[in-house]
């Protein structure tokens, strides 16, 4: 029927399978008939593919996994493969930054990305490349500015915004050459203070306040690029030239290219160009757009928030109330007005005595002299905790202000591997730290009691592996004569046999650098006798830790979701074992679910920052990763396998202990033969647990 | 056979020739402050230095510079974990059916009076700071356990140590009861002329090309909490333009000597490169 040699009962089979991946997007008005006949023209094998991605897709959505059914059969008329691929992933990639409709829009379209993405893949993504050109314009010097996609290119202070998809040179190499390029310029207008917070002011003075920053925004281009070329030749070889629309225009652009520092020679040349009414000249796809509103308004809110940062962290600098705080900005340390070119140098007095700031502070200077040209004067009176500062525990965050989670208010973003895609998903989960519940200290006490005789045996164990300094003996080089091998090797020469060289003592350390961090899990599944047991079994491994003197830190972890995974303070790593923490693990109850991939990257963060030799994460559960939003089956232990590698790759050594007695099925794809345990039941984990470490360190 | 400890030297002369540890020709070093007048005058009041700075400033290339100018032999020893005070201070051989002392490097220095170096000083075994504090406050001498007896050194000894407080971790502090013997010269990368001088000078490279190199080596240095523990140090960018002297391309010499050196990350090593291909035209 549809002139082709399959026969009507392949049809069917095509039709079932469709319906069975589309259920939840198909209702008795729109069924899974359309797509299938469409698809029937294709080949098996390609019928094999398209159905493999609407598996894929319906995981991310019903109506995705539809629009792609509908679509896939034309899209590969006019695709290879490969640009197929990066089609679906381009549209999944849409969906997972902005939702629905920019997800559907890429499907609907097949010709567009086609036309985008023409001979093969020459075109450069912006995928590939986000976390390079973060380091790139992280090197290039001032404030750290997150890469996201955005339909034209700006900045506003914070973040570039770049095409998903640059495809304007005939090379690869050309089209990430663009992309350097058009970060670097939109770096450029950051760093060398395009933007201000009077520039709304100044832009307001005319009746057509967005002629006018687009007057503004062409000369700051200019003058920017001016700056950029005999910085950063290599990528700025030959001028890009724009023509001048008028003589006027002309001069302007002569005259902020000779300006260079001053941004007032741009603000002097608007209010004499906007009354000209000129067409304005159009600027090279590399400088960006310049985009006035929004950039001002983050910039009015991070100043905000970084003068109050500032002022209090200067308050824990500041030795003693009324101390003479005076701030020395530029090589000159004049105090005065610094230009940009000057590489940002700060010093501070303390009652006329130098003093080197600390990291974060002038961190901060930097993005607030990037602003203002300048210290606001307000910067030289330090706030208490109170109201000019900040809240003790929000300035704890300074740290995290520059790891990129500024936006996420306390919340860690993760990526997350999509094994079907074969790709990250960029900044997928949200993990937040939580302090852990206290409760009742006598399940501690109760535990050591109950386990009486098993906690002495534990003790001597680990007291064994402390860490001291031990004699070798016979060694080749020695501090001192090892005298039995002396005399023996004289005895040998005696009897005229070889003599020895191995005739010393040295004295060895045994350094024990070991530091541990060991992740609960609290899913609802452990609830009852599991829960009891990693409770008893996490006191009698505390307690044999304290005693062999290993760091280590407990951490609890739970959720719903990619947006709510809760990571719980039991024990940090430099807290004591004390009332506070005995009394966190007797509160431990089973929650949620088990996303693990994400924990174990915040735990593989939180352990990059421990200094050791030996640095173990231990994870005790009881079952396979699983989470309500499609995170199970291969996706969860695929996502938890690809979390395990990069730990391994920071060098940790990860260990799991679990009670789930199918884990021998998939712990060995995890973490590698003979990097876990399986107990058989529950009730021998408190029993095990310990000898369980013991072997590990030993 | 009785071990006939606490023997003097066998044979001083064939142990330790301090002339071959001259240094023969002026090792280049550009001042960037007052630190060769004050090691000079450390070194006339027989006080002990401490230099601090992160790795490739300079800091060995000044110590092989003083003993230069003081015209001392110059011991060196970089520190490692398992050095102990016996690596320092000598020990017993055994040749032939006999015992035989043997000075470790810094007696030898000691006795012979030369400037002794110990390189990052915080990776050594805590024992070793025994024998180094008799030696760096005015007593200035050097208890030798093993021979049961104690050395006093000699007038033209000196003894350097530096360490580096950058990216150690806390356990590897100095203590403040060492610290405080010694007179303290902080080095840092040198301003932006001394270090295009520096790097023209040392590889006889173009002034321009040193010029990008330094615009480069500080981009690298942004990158430090970035995602790197160390920007790109002038030791670094002296291989680079070595490499670029002898006819290796700037970007791949960059690739050599800087990227590869400074991580094990793939973007990042790609952002390097792409930093040096934005400087290098």
């Amino acid at each position: 029927m549809f002139g082709h040699p399959y026969e009507p009962e392949d049809f069917d089979a095509l039709e079932e399978r469709l319906e069975h991946l589309l259920t939840a997007a198909t209702s008795s008005r729109r069924t899974a008939t359309g797509p299938a006949e469409k698809l029937f023209v294709r080949s098996p094998e390609e019928q094999d593919l398209v159905l493999h991605w609407v598996e894929v897709s319906a995981r991310t959505n019903p109506e995705m996994a539809y629009q792609l059914a509908d679509r896939a059969a034309s899209a590969l008329a006019i695709m290879t493969r490969s640009m197929f691929r990066d089609w679906i992933v381009s549209a999944l990639d849409a969906y997972d930054r902005r939702g629905l409709a920019a997800g559907v829009s890429v499907l609907k379209h097949p010709e567009a990305f086609q036309l985008d993405h023409p001979r093969e893949s020459h075109g450069a993504t912006l995928v590939e490349l986000a976390r390079f050109l973060e380091k790139f314009v992280y090197g290039l010097g001032g404030r750290p500015l997150g890469i996201e996609v955005g339909e034209i290119p700006h900045t506003d202070t914070e973040t570039l915004f770049l095409p998903a998809r640059i495809v304007l040179e005939p090379t690869l190499e050309a089209n990430r050459l663009v992309y350097r390029r058009l970060a670097a310029h939109l770096w450029g207008l950051t760093r060398f203070g395009s933007f201000f917070p009077e520039l709304g002011a100044h832009l307001e003075r005319w009746p057509d306040r967005d002629r006018a920053g687009m007057i503004y925004g062409v000369l700051e281009n200019r003058r920017v690029h001016a700056l950029l070329r005999p910085r950063l030749p290599g990528l700025f070889r030959e001028v890009v030239g724009i023509r001048p629309p008028s003589e006027s225009w002309n001069q302007a652009l002569m005259a902020v290219t000779e300006a260079r520092h001053s941004r007032e020679v741009s603000l002097q040349w608007l209010d004499r160009l906007y009354p000209l009414a000129d067409p304005l000249p159009e600027l090279p796809f590399c400088h960006g757009q310049f985009v006035v509103q929004t950039a001002l308004k983050v910039l009015e809110r991070r100043l905000e928030k970084e003068i109050r940062l500032f002022r209090t962290l200067l308050g824990q600098v500041q030795q003693h109330e009324g101390q003479k705080v005076e701030w020395l900005v530029g090589p000159d340390a004049g105090g005065e007005r610094m230009t940009p070119e000057d590489g940002m140098h700060f010093s501070l007095r303390l009652d006329g005595v130098l003093v080197e700031p600390p990291e974060a502070l002038v961190r901060l200077a930097c993005s607030i002299v990037q602003d203002l040209g300048q210290l606001p004067p307000e910067c030289s009176h330090p706030a208490g905790p109170g109201p000019g500062g900040m809240a003790l525990e929000e300035t704890s965050t300074a740290a995290a202000v520059w790891s990129g989670t500024y936006h996420e208010d306390g919340a860690f973003l993760y990526d997350e591997w999509d094994h079907l895609r074969q790709d990250y998903r960029k900044g997928w989960c949200a993990l937040r730290e939580l302090p852990a519940a206290a409760g009742d200290e006598s399940f501690v006490a109760e535990t050591m009691e109950k386990y009486r005789g098993l906690v002495q045996r534990t003790r001597r164990a680990f007291e064994l592996l402390r860490g001291g300094d031990r004699r070798l003996r016979r060694q080749s080089l020695g501090d001192e004569i090892d005298v039995d091998a002396l005399v023996e090797a004289l005895a040998d020469r005696r009897r005229g046999n070889e003599l020895s060289d191995r005739l010393f003592r040295r004295l060895a350390r045994e350094d024990r650098d070991v530091a541990a961090l060991i992740l609960v899990d609290l899913s609802g599944s452990t609830k009852g006798w599991v829960n009891t047991a990693i409770r008893e079994s996490l006191v009698l491994l505390c307690d044999g830790l304290e005693h062999v003197g290993d760091r280590y830190g407990v951490f609890g972890f739970s959720g719903m979701t990619r947006k709510r995974c809760e990571f719980y303070r039991i024990k940090p790593m430099d807290e004591p074992w004390n009332e506070a923490v005995r009394r966190r693990i007797g509160a431990l109850e089973p929650m949620e679910y088990t996303r693990m991939g994400v924990f174990i990257r915040h735990a593989s963060a939180r352990m990059k920052e421990v200094a050791a030799r030996t640095r173990l994460l231990i994870t005790l559960s009881d079952g396979r990763p699983e989470d309500y939003d499609g995170y199970r089956g291969k996706t969860g232990l695929e996502d938890t396998r690809k979390a395990l590698i990069e730990a391994r790759r920071d060098g940790l050594h990860p260990f799991c202990i679990t009670v789930d007695s199918e884990a021998r099925d998939y712990l060995p794809h995890l973490y590698g033969p003979a990097r876990f345990v399986v107990l058989d039941s529950p009730r021998s984990l408190p029993e095990k647990i310990a000898e369980v470490y013991r072997r590990l360190t030993h | 056979m009785a071990l006939s400890s606490a023997q003097p030297i066998a044979n001083p002369a064939d142990l330790f020739k301090p002339e071959e540890n001259r240094i023969v020709g002026e090792p280049y070093y550009q001042a960037s402050g007052a630190e060769i007048e004050v090691f000079t005058a450390a070194f006339g009041n027989r006080l002990p230095v401490l230099l601090k700075g992160p790795t490739g400033c300079g800091k060995s290339r000044f110590v092989a510079h003083m003993a230069w100018r003081l015209a001392r032999p110059l011991i060196t020893i970089s520190c490692h974990e398992d050095m102990t005070a016996a690596d320092l201070v000598g020990r017993f051989l055994v040749v032939g059916g006999d015992t035989l002392w043997q000075d470790g490097p810094l007696t030898q220095a000691v006795r012979h009076g030369g400037i002794c170096y110990l390189d990052e000083i915080v990776e050594a075994r805590k024992d070793t700071m025994v024998v180094i504090h008799p030696l760096a406050d005015d007593r200035r001498i050097l208890p030798v356990e093993k021979l049961g007896g104690m050395l006093r050194a000699h007038a033209d000894f000196c003894l350097v140590i530096s360490y580096n407080p950058g990216y150690q971790s806390v356990l590897k502090e100095l203590k403040p009861s060492t610290r405080q013997r010694f007179v303290a010269l902080s080095f840092d990368y040198p301003d932006f002329a001394t270090e295009v001088d520096i790097i023209a000078r040392e590889t006889g490279i173009a002034v321009e090309m040193a010029r990008r190199l330094v615009e480069f080596g500080r981009l690298t240095r942004n990158l430090k909490g970035g995602g790197l523990d160390e920007g790109a140090s002038t030791r670094l960018l002296v291989h680079a333009a070595q490499l670029i002297r002898s006819g290796v391309s700037a970007n791949t010499a960059i690739v050599h000597t800087v990227a590869q050196a400074l991580s094990d990350e793939p973007e990042m090593i790609q952002a390097i490169n792409a930093l040096g291909e934005a400087v290098f035209s």
